[in-house]
């Protein structure tokens, strides 16, 4: 008896010791974040993030973090011109940016913590050591959102789901210059995404019904489990906008599907995504044991591509957005997209925006990435 | 009914009754048919003709005149799956009755003894390393090998032979670690890339068996299959108490760990080429109690007809249902379980 009232004492101190520490943990926090005071005029103004909350702005912010939300520092790169304020980002966004061109872009970004995401969730006391002042999360993370509130960091919600890839970066862009105060530098590549995405429609409207061709996305194969991109996905958009026609798309997002299953489909075009270690080569010359590529039509015609890697994986909606729309219509419809050289377009489109000047061997690693982005083992750099 | 009469009765009932000869033709006949019949299933259309031609030709090595993308559905595709999903659900099923009869236990399936969580486990671990498809095959079957070695271990803690409640529990025990080590690296795992991977592949399927694949776990689930039948005579014994059977002059320890070793090998080789296959080691032993009567003798042959059928059928069904593959775990259960009932309801719960 005496044991059992002597632990039930010291489980009630400790719940005790817990709640105080949250709170004055909770309090300190508000403490450092509410005496923002306006250094321009500007502050503070309310802005309306992707979970349609109301958000005011208070200052010019420092210190930025990204937690649930993965293609997100390339999107801030690309808006704001540096990623200086960032102080931590998601694990998986890490090892995208470890193999691809944004570790090159912004070498310091491999630098930064990330160890207070595990999975799908964050540790928000974790998080607070970094001391961020507003941190970037899914929107529909409500929890994480008011957990993040309720200790005076300010959240922003993104939205990921959704087809229209340039669109989705497009209001990414347009948030992040929002809420750190660079409008202008992220309307300027939203306007050109938007504009290069007009451009490719247009042209491929005089692509007669005759002509369409079939393409389908092979999200991972790892030999053994095979995953495409269906509808209510990117792979949707990119297929229509560029005048060609889903195979995939009775499957909706990334779907399982078997050998048999693409057979019957037979895309004309097979473009593969960077979530897999699986090459063009793997394809040509049946790899993998049980899956007979040799008679789909595209292979029979040599039609089987490597999605580029840029500043993320350009199947997603990223920065490089508009340079995948002309890349994926140049392979498809090389005849009517003949307007532009894609080597010089990627080129501007680097020195323009990420304010680099690529050589011959950082090309040729975008347009021929290797499979280390698939294996998510990270990229060392020459 | 209690499981203990329910043991006792598995002796007398089938002498009193015979299996009669249709049920025996049946069985016998049905995997054939379904077999065959498999053939012509699937998401790409390949004619009756066709399937025939293929099939002949290869037998014969004649010139093919069919396309060759038919050749491919049915050879490369559609033959390695069809008799791997033979293979398993013949395993599985059986060595489900061995362990419910060893253990006298209708809620045994061959996952009580920790295999498919210790070969969940090496699986996952392989994926989340990135590993190789023989990694993960042999990772998996390595660990549920493993696992198994592990409850045999504890289940004989305090020395001497392990009585079979001993083994249940440490059965449990076993599966409660490595099922918690599963949901570390489920945890840690990319939700990107890696978690649907391994969450896809927990749930069991047979999407893209390969030669290689069958090759590979043929011999070993084949190994347990014959040892089960030539053990089927001794299962009886094994299902009476320990006194009982030690006074009919049996080496009940032996016999008991050969049972385990054949029941392992067989799961674990399943689940390392195809993931975890629910349900079917559980209900189809039951399915079976109901045709044959519980003597292992029948009990055990019965098994591997309609183990081998019902896998099969369930596959047919996860390969050409939807474009996309559905787990084969969702689907045994799915229909296994409304089907389970309706049988039940009939027989009332007896099984003889």
């Amino acid at each position: 008896m005496k044991h059992l009232s002597s632990r039930i004492i010291i489980m009630l101190l400790s719940v005790a010791i817990i709640f105080t520490v949250v709170g004055c943990s909770s309090n300190a926090s508000k403490e450092s974040g509410t005496p923002a005071v306006a250094e321009k005029g500007k502050f503070p103004y309310t802005i309306t993030d992707q979970a349609g909350r109301n958000i005011v702005i208070e200052k010019q912010y420092e210190r930025v973090a990204m937690s649930s939300v993965r293609p997100i520092p390339a999107a801030y790169l690309a808006a704001t011109g540096s990623i200086n304020e960032l102080v931590g980002i998601n694990p998986s966004s890490m090892v995208a940016a470890k193999s691809s061109m944004l570790a090159v872009l912004a070498p310091n970004i491999v630098n930064l913590p990330t160890g207070f995401v595990e999975g799908n969730e964050t540790n928000i006391e974790e998080l607070m050591k970094l001391k961020p002042e507003v941190v970037f999360c899914l929107n529909t993370n409500k929890q994480e959102i008011d957990a993040l509130e309720a200790v005076g960091i300010r959240a922003v919600g993104m939205e990921t789901n959704g087809t229209d890839a340039i669109e989705l970066f497009s209001q990414w862009a347009k948030l992040i210059g929002e809420v750190m105060g660079k409008e202008n530098q992220a309307g300027a590549i939203i306007d050109h995404s938007r504009a290069v995405a007009q451009k490719v429609k247009e042209v491929a409207q005089t692509i007669p019904a005759g002509e369409k061709k079939t393409i389908m996305f092979l999200y991972t194969d790892d030999g053994k489990t095979i995953k495409v991109g269906g509808s209510n996905l990117y792979s949707q958009y990119w297929c229509e906008t560029i005048g060609g026609i889903n195979a995939a798309a009775e499957v909706s997002n990334v779907a399982v599907v078997n050998m048999e299953q693409i057979y019957k489909w037979n895309p004309d075009y097979i473009f593969i995504t960077n979530f897999t270690e699986t090459q063009p080569e793997d394809i040509y010359n049946n790899k993998y044991p049980g899956q007979d590529w040799s008679n789909l039509k595209a292979v029979k015609d040599g039609h089987v591509y490597k999605i580029p890697l840029g500043v993320y994986r350009w199947f997603t909606p990223t920065s490089d957005g508009a340079l995948m729309l002309q890349w994926t219509a140049q392979k498809v419809y090389p005849q009517y997209f003949n307007y532009y050289n894609i080597e010089t377009e990627i080129r501007n489109h680097y020195s323009k925006f990420y304010n680099y000047n690529l050589n011959d061997a950082e090309l040729a690693l975008i347009l021929k990435p290797s499979s280390d982005a698939g294996s998510y083992k990270a990229r060392t750099k020459e | 009914m209690d499981p203990v009469s329910h043991i006792e009765s598995w002796e007398a009932a089938p002498k009193r009754h015979g299996i009669p000869l249709l049920t025996k033709v049946i069985l016998v006949l049905l995997p054939l048919v379904v077999f065959v019949l498999s053939f012509g299933l699937g998401r790409y259309n390949v004619s009756p003709q066709a399937v025939w031609g293929i099939l002949w030709g290869q037998a014969f090595n004649l010139p093919s005149s069919y396309p060759g993308t038919d050749t491919s559905v049915i050879m490369v595709l559609r033959f390695p799956r069809i008799l791997m999903c033979l293979l398993v659900g013949a395993g599985l099923s059986m060595a489900g009755a061995a362990l419910q009869g060893m253990f006298g236990n209708p809620l045994v399936s061959p996952q009580i003894l920790g295999v498919s969580a210790g070969a969940g486990f090496g699986a996952a671990l392989a994926i989340l390393l990135s590993g190789s498809i023989f990694m993960i095959q042999t990772m998996a079957l390595f660990f549920g090998i493993c696992a198994v070695a592990i409850t045999y271990a504890i289940s004989r803690f305090k020395g001497g032979d392990s009585s079979v409640y001993m083994l249940v529990l440490a059965g449990v025990i076993t599966s409660a670690f490595f099922e918690a080590l599963i949901s570390i690296i489920k945890y840690v795992a990319d939700p990107f890339s890696k978690l649907p991977t391994i969450t896809y592949w927990l749930l069991g399927s047979m999407a893209n068996v390969s030669w290689q694949d069958l090759m590979m776990v043929a011999p070993i689930i084949g190994f347990g299959i014959v040892g089960l039948i030539i053990m089927r005579w001794r299962l009886n014994i094994l299902s009476l108490d320990d006194d009982e059977a030690r006074s009919l002059g049996i080496n009940i320890n032996a016999s008991r760990i050969m049972v385990i070793i054949f029941c392992t090998l067989i799961t674990a080789a399943s689940v390392s080429v195809c993931g975890i296959v629910g349900w079917v080691g559980l209900v189809i032993p039951h399915i079976c109690r109901i045709i044959v009567g519980p003597n292992h003798k029948n009990l055990i042959p019965a098994c591997l007809s309609v183990g081998a059928v019902y896998l099969l059928m369930i596959d047919n069904l996860a390969r050409s249902l939807v474009s996309t593959e559905i787990p084969l775990s969702i689907l045994t259960a799915l229909v296994g379980a409304p089907f389970f009932a309706y049988l039940l309801s009939k027989s009332g719960g007896q099984w003889s």
